[in-house]
């Protein structure tokens, strides 16, 4: 069992390294600041890695800050010098390239103009304004250009445009992931999830696309949803809608199994999907052999083999986990909370009177506080239980339904259906 | 002549008659109708066929045989002595049949006889009977007589055959009985009449060879004519210095010998190949020499039959040794390469040294002949022989082979083949664990080593070799060597991935699936289970085992069983038992993994399926052992099947059967009134069956460590620790549910001593029980104790309960009858039904679910959701059962289906083929 490993690095468990193979580079600039700030890593380690990230970008001049912070020296070297020019020279072609349909677009009365059929607004287009689909191909051009340099938010504008415009199909997809892309790094989450949504329906429609390119798609939606879903404010329910789906989740088996990580998270906290519980179970247990960790591993001694106190264990690895963990680490409180919870209440459904005692050890709470967090319970009606303080025990109430119960519960749906049927019966004679 | 066709009536004179018209009949008229002379023909080789199978055949053999066979010059003969020569030459069939107490055959020719009887004396006008025919009758009266008496063993047909036979002969020979008498009394004189006309025969034989046929004793009597014959144009060459043959007159000689490819005997491929392997030694260049070898090959590739019987070990022998020799000549002279098509003019002298040129073979074909050959000599062998011991030293020879053939192809890029080859050279190595290939790589680096030592001296052996050879007319052994440069590596799995990923990146379909099923199984040995079910399930090959050929759905089978068995080691007990559900579940396990032939009660099968059978047999040193198989499907079905029992006993739920056959073998124990202590693997698991279910687990941990296929298993003792911790494990569960309602509370310490496992695993495993199989209790942990609720419900209540669910079933009725009517149901229905093909796992689970609340609530909707799941899978694995389905097949449809299901619980890549699957 995992407990009697030893105290396992941090880094054991970080999944940056995993997560970063399925980001866009810029995406990746996030993890290592946020890396680098909890210092897990040796920081010239993280500066050389965002160096060697923003190489293959355009962002000359972030790059040579992190140079010469990295070699503590004021030189510009020759290479990104002459980089910058031709980036600079590149990016002003390009505008000239596109200035015409930036010019359309900047008057807001000509944006109206424009219909919802992109055929005919290509043709229109062409005819008054002289914008031909060289024109359109060079504003996709000139927005990954400006993505590449950083000037994100220009970039999503263009982007936007562009896709309003583009008839190609390919290059439609590209643009919203590159708007998406943009959108996060904005940090501007509400387009940012409708964007994903709108992904995940043209990723969808696309089923001729190769099995393999299919499944790579759909791991970078995941990866990618990922930052938006844990800032947005819904974004847990839709993760769980998200992942959860037949496809995805085969996906997740097939590729990128360290997304159980977040997805348990996600139906840990979220108390309102108890019903994804038993698909998160059936996973994690699958999956045990391919990928574990302290919260897979939580779930699993939790809901699969009931053994709490590996789960006790685990809880308070998760703990750390949770904290190293640049989604997660919002939502830690609310994962330790809804965590014990869960330990909680899955001992108490199978135990007929528990002490106190053992319970706040189990907890981790003095016993005042863990018969304050009983109460608190009971009273929410959460749990059917009294506490016997004499004795220094809660005592949970019979679940189990008596024969009259019983009896009530399997006629209680005949009624309905009875009339159902005569309805149905009235309704075909009423027909013939 | 009229006076002679006239004395032809008296039966005593007719053998004189037959020989005596037959000389003149030469020369007489050419009305040889060519009706009759196919008949003829055919009747000699039917002779011959028969002959082939009993070598002693009678010496009156010789007098049906010299008629013509396909050979250009015919001699004419009148039409009545071809009417006699057939009835002769029939006659000779029927005693050859006899020989080998072929009634059914004697039965036929029989009849054919008698026709040709009315024939001749139609055609000789009259009613005269030949003396042949008296004597034949004779002879199958006395061999009917004989046959009655002794009773011998005979096929149901034969037997038949001859009651017929003895019926039909004794009213035939009503009419002879005079002629009969009249033989018998003077045998002697008919022997002195049969002398006299095989002299002339011979006589006949030697001034036109050409009409030697095929028949053996023939060969055998003119040995010394035809050799004779035969050598003229070997000896001219023979006896002529090497210095001055000629390119040309090698080539000549090559194509005569290629040319008469096929229609030749056995004899005669025997010269060939002294005459190509002389003409190897006085070749001009490397180009013909390459060309000569080729076809020593072919030529010995045709001696036998490949579906029949296996190449003999000095054939296999010269065929490897050539290879390598081809091999050699093929590596020093880079010119050379070899094609699939056969060249399209005669090359008239050797090309000049260093052009490049095609020469006609394929060596990947004669590789895969080679291998195939060995392997049909294995399976002919006694395993437990030394022979088989020895034969299996060569499998080194072949690997050195195929290595040298894959580097070559590997230089030509003839990437087609090379996959073909490593495909091959896999399938060596795929089922052999570590030790065993260790202990191959030590014997065959060892005789590597040797045959390098021995290299000075070489030369000179094999020239004697040559000599031998032509002095003693090939029969002697060649001892093959591997060559020196002869490496394999030290890591097997390395190596089989290194071939299997030349097959991936060249092979086709078929061979890409075999590398895969190969790897998967290698995997598997090494005890890598989930890599190797994650491949297999990647590959998605349990879709398409129907429209495999019969060998992949062998190894297929094969895979499966490993897969199974190293499950099992690795203590995944429900995955093990999806395994090898499928192959136990048809009791055809020998069939379907080709480890001997199973008979059947009810179906016959035809020769030619036996046959067929026969050659799909994997040689024994590839058997996986079926005693180990079996203990580890059944206890695996046991460790899952008694907690199941034990559920079913405590409430009673619809019935839910794991394992089929352990069902069927625990009541065929139950109907014995006397069990005895047990003996095989299934009483002992039968007698742990019985110990389980009472939650004596010591004692079922005791049956099934009298096992004595544990000492298989290199990791024993894991194994059997995993075994008793499992045991402990289900016993518990078993005890629980069996018992626990008979207490009102149960101590957790005293479960604990029952069961020798810590407190913290009898406290996960007892809440599992009440979480998950809704045991009715619950832990009290100030006193550490299960506190069990059961309530038995009273008389009323019990009754109550039976009402609601006639009520509750007379509602479901009511709506099924409603939808029938307005057809909503079946669109409901396959609906339901597709979804639960798409999404199985969740329709799966709502079973399950449904499943449990049927038991504990009732039959509300969940209760009908799982009947309903219960119902679609009894069709699928009905839809299974299709016995015309032949081998494998309805096997294959059945795992199919239960293997979908299996898969949507507990795989992680089907999904990916439903989505392929939903997209099509």
């Amino acid at each position: 069992m995992a407990a009697g490993e030893g105290t396992p690095s941090p880094s054991t468990y970080d999944l940056t390294p995993l997560v970063a193979k399925h980001l866009d580079r810029h995406l990746v600039f996030p993890l290592l600041e946020f890396l680098g700030s909890k210092g897990l890593y040796d920081a010239a380690d993280i500066e050389a890695a965002k160096l060697q990230l923003i190489e293959k970008t355009n962002m000359v001049d972030y790059a040579v800050d992190i140079y010469q912070q990295l070699n503590q020296t004021d030189e510009v070297p020759e290479s990104l010098r002459a980089r910058r020019g031709e980036v600079v020279a590149r990016l002003k072609a390009l505008e000239s390239a596109v200035r015409p349909i930036t010019e359309f677009l900047s008057n807001e009365d000509n944006i109206k103009l424009l219909k919802q059929d992109k055929t005919q607004n290509a043709t229109f287009l062409q005819r008054e304004f002289g914008i031909g689909p060289e024109q359109v191909d060079a504003l996709y051009h000139f927005a990954k250009w400006n993505f590449e340099c950083g000037n994100y938010s220009a970039a999503a504008e263009y982007l936007y445009h562009y896709r309003t415009l583009s008839t190609h199909p390919e290059r439609t997809i590209a643009s919203l992931w590159g708007k998406v892309a943009a959108d996060v790094l904005l940090q501007d989450f509400g387009p940012a999830m409708d964007d994903i949504l709108k992904l995940k329906e043209m990723l969808d429609v696309d089923t001729f696309a190769p099995v393999a390119k299919q499944l790579q798609q759909k791991a970078w939606l995941m990866h990618w949803s990922l930052f938006v879903f844990f800032n947005h404010e819904n974004g847990l329910n839709a993760l769980i809608d998200l992942f959860m789906q037949e496809r995805y989740l085969s996906a997740i088996q097939l590729t990128s199994q360290h997304l159980l990580r977040y997805l348990a998270v996600a139906v840990v906290v979220n108390k309102r999907r108890r019903n994804v519980l038993n698909d998160l179970k059936r996973v994690v247990a699958q999956e045990a052999y391919e990928y574990s960790d302290p919260i897979t591993e939580f779930v699993r001694c939790l809901f699969v083999d009931y053994d709490f106190e590996g789960a006790q264990a685990q809880l308070a690895k998760c703990e750390e986990v949770l904290d190293h963990d640049f989604f997660l680490v919002a939502a830690k409180d609310a994962f330790m909370e809804a965590g014990r919870q869960f330990l909680f209440e899955n001992y108490c459904r199978i135990h007929q009177a528990i002490s106190i005692r053992s319970l706040s050890e189990k907890l981790g709470m003095d016993e005042e506080g863990t018969e304050k967090w009983i109460v608190n319970l009971v009273r929410n009606a959460r749990l059917n239980a009294k506490i016997d303080s004499k004795a220094g025990t809660v005592v949970m109430q019979s679940q189990s339904l008596g024969a009259y119960e019983q009896l009530v519960e399997r006629a209680r749906g005949l009624g309905l259906r009875t009339l159902d049927l005569s309805n149905a019966v009235f309704g075909a004679m009423r027909a013939a | 002549m009229a006076s002679k066709f006239w004395a032809a009536a008296s039966s005593e004179e007719s053998e004189e008659e037959v020989t005596s018209s037959s000389e003149e009949s030469s020369s007489a008229s050419d009305d040889g109708s060519s009706s009759g002379s196919d008949s003829d023909s055919s009747s000699s080789s039917s002779s011959s066929s028969g002959s082939s199978q009993k070598k002693g055949a009678s010496r009156f053999l010789m007098g049906s045989s010299d008629s013509e066979s396909e050979d250009e010059r015919r001699v004419v003969r009148s039409s009545k002595d071809k009417a006699h020569d057939e009835l002769r030459a029939t006659c000779g069939d029927i005693k050859n049949k006899m020989h080998i107490n072929d009634w059914a055959a004697i039965q036929t020719l029989f009849d054919k006889l008698n026709k040709q009887m009315e024939r001749t004396q139609k055609l000789t006008q009259s009613l005269g009977v030949p003396r042949a025919y008296i004597r034949m009758m004779c002879e199958l009266e006395d061999f009917l007589n004989k046959t009655l008496a002794e009773k011998p063993k005979l096929s149901p047909t034969n037997t038949r055959a001859l009651t017929r036979m003895k019926q039909t002969l004794r009213k035939h020979n009503a009419a002879f009985v005079e002629q009969m008498q009249i033989f018998r009394e003077n045998p002697v004189y008919e022997t002195e009449e049969e002398e006299a006309p095989s002299p002339s025969e011979s006589e006949r034989g030697d001034e036109s060879e050409r009409e030697l046929n095929t028949e053996e004793e023939e060969e055998a009597k003119f040995k010394q004519v035809r050799t004779g014959v035969v050598q003229r144009p070997k000896d001219k060459i023979l006896s002529m210095d090497p210095k001055e043959i000629t390119y040309e007159m090698v080539q000549k000689k090559l194509g005569e010998i290629a040319m008469a490819r096929g229609k030749t005997t056995r004899v005669d491929r025997q010269e060939h190949i002294e005459m190509l392997t002389y003409l190897a030694g006085v070749t001009k260049g490397p180009v013909q020499k390459v060309e000569i070898l080729i076809n020593v090959i072919t030529v010995t590739f045709d001696m036998n039959q490949p579906t029949q019987n296996a190449m003999t070990v000095p054939n296999w022998n010269r065929c490897a040794q050539t290879m390598f020799d081809i091999m050699a000549l093929l590596s020093d002279n880079r010119q050379i390469s070899l094609t699939d098509s056969p060249p399209e003019e005669e090359r008239q002298e050797e090309p000049e040294a260093g052009a490049p040129t095609l020469v006609w073979g394929n060596l990947g074909a004669f590789l895969e002949r080679l291998d195939d050959e060995w392997n049909g000599s294995l399976k002919t062998l006694d395993p437990h022989a030394n022979e088989y011991m020895d034969r299996l030293k060569d499998e080194a020879v072949l690997l050195a082979l195929a290595q040298k053939v894959s580097e070559y192809l590997e230089a030509q890029g003839e990437l087609a083949k090379l996959a073909g080859v490593a495909l091959k050279r896999i399938q060596h190595f795929y089922y052999k664990t570590d030790v065993v290939y260790s202990a191959m790589r030590k014997l065959a680096l060892q005789q590597a080593q040797e045959s390098a030592q021995a290299q000075e001296p070489a030369p000179a052996a094999e020239a004697e070799v040559m000599d031998g050879e032509e002095v003693e007319g090939a029969t002697e052994l060649i001892v093959v060597k591997i060559p020196a440069d002869f490496t394999l590596p030290e890591s097997c799995a390395e190596l089989v991935e290194q071939l299997a990923r030349v097959v991936y990146q060249h092979g086709n379909d078929n061979q890409k699936g075999a590398a895969m099923l190969c790897t998967v199984y290698f995997r598997c040995i090494r005890d890598d289970f989930y890599g190797g079910r994650d491949m297999l399930l990647m590959s998605r090959i349990q879709d398409q085992t129907s429209q495999l050929d019969a060998k992949m759905q062998v190894l297929f089978n094969r895979t499966i069983a490993q897969l199974g068995l190293s499950a099992f080691r690795a203590g995944l007990i429900y995955e093990c038992h999806q395994c090898l559900m499928d192959l136990y579940g048809t009791g055809r396990v020998k069939e379907l993994l080709a480890q001997g032939i199973q008979q059947h009660r009810f179906q016959e099968k035809t020769p030619e399926q036996e046959a067929a059978e026969r050659r799909r047999q994997v040689p024994f040193h590839m058997h996986i052992n079926l005693e180990l198989l079996e203990s580890t499907y059944l206890i695996s079905a046991m460790l899952l099947e008694v907690p199941a029992m034990a559920t079913l006993q405590s409430s009673d739920g619809r019935k839910r059967i794991i394992s089929k056959p352990l069902r069927r073998l625990m009541d065929n124990y139950d109907r014995q009134s006397f069990t005895g202590p047990p003996e095989n693997v299934r009483d002992h698991v039968m007698a742990a069956v019985r110990s389980l279910s009472t939650g004596d687990w010591r004692r079922a941990y005791q049956y099934a460590t009298a096992l004595t296929c544990w000492n298989l298993l290199p990791q024993k003792e894991a194994v059997l620790g995993m075994l008793r911790s499992k045991m402990q494990e289900e016993g518990l569960r078993t005890y629980m549910l069996a018992y626990g309602r008979f207490y009102s509370s149960l101590s957790i310490a005293q479960l604990c001593d029952m069961f020798e496992l810590p407190e913290r695993k009898v406290h996960a495993v007892v809440s599992r029980l009440i979480a998950d199989d809704g045991l009715p209790a619950s832990h009290d942990q100030p006193t550490g104790t299960v506190v069990v609720h059961h309530v038995e419900p009273t008389r009323l209540q019990t009754l109550a309960g039976t009402f609601s669910d006639k009520a509750s079933l007379l509602v479901d009725l009511n709506e099924r009858a409603l939808a029938m009517r307005t057809g909503a149901l079946h669109a409901d229905e396959d609906d339901g039904d597709g979804r639960r093909g798409q999404d199985g796992a969740q329709g799966g689970r709502r079973t399950r679910m449904g499943g449990r609340l049927g038991g504990a609530g009732g039959f509300g909707r969940g209760g009908r959701g799982g009947r309903g799941g219960g119902r679609y899978g009894d069709r699928e694995r009905g839809s299974g059962f299709m016995p015309e389905s032949g081998f494998g097949g309805g096997v294959f449809g059945r795992g199919r289906g239960r293997r979908q299901n299996t898969q949507r619980d507990d795989s992680n890549m089907t999904q990916l083929g439903f989505a392929a699957r939903r997209r099509a």
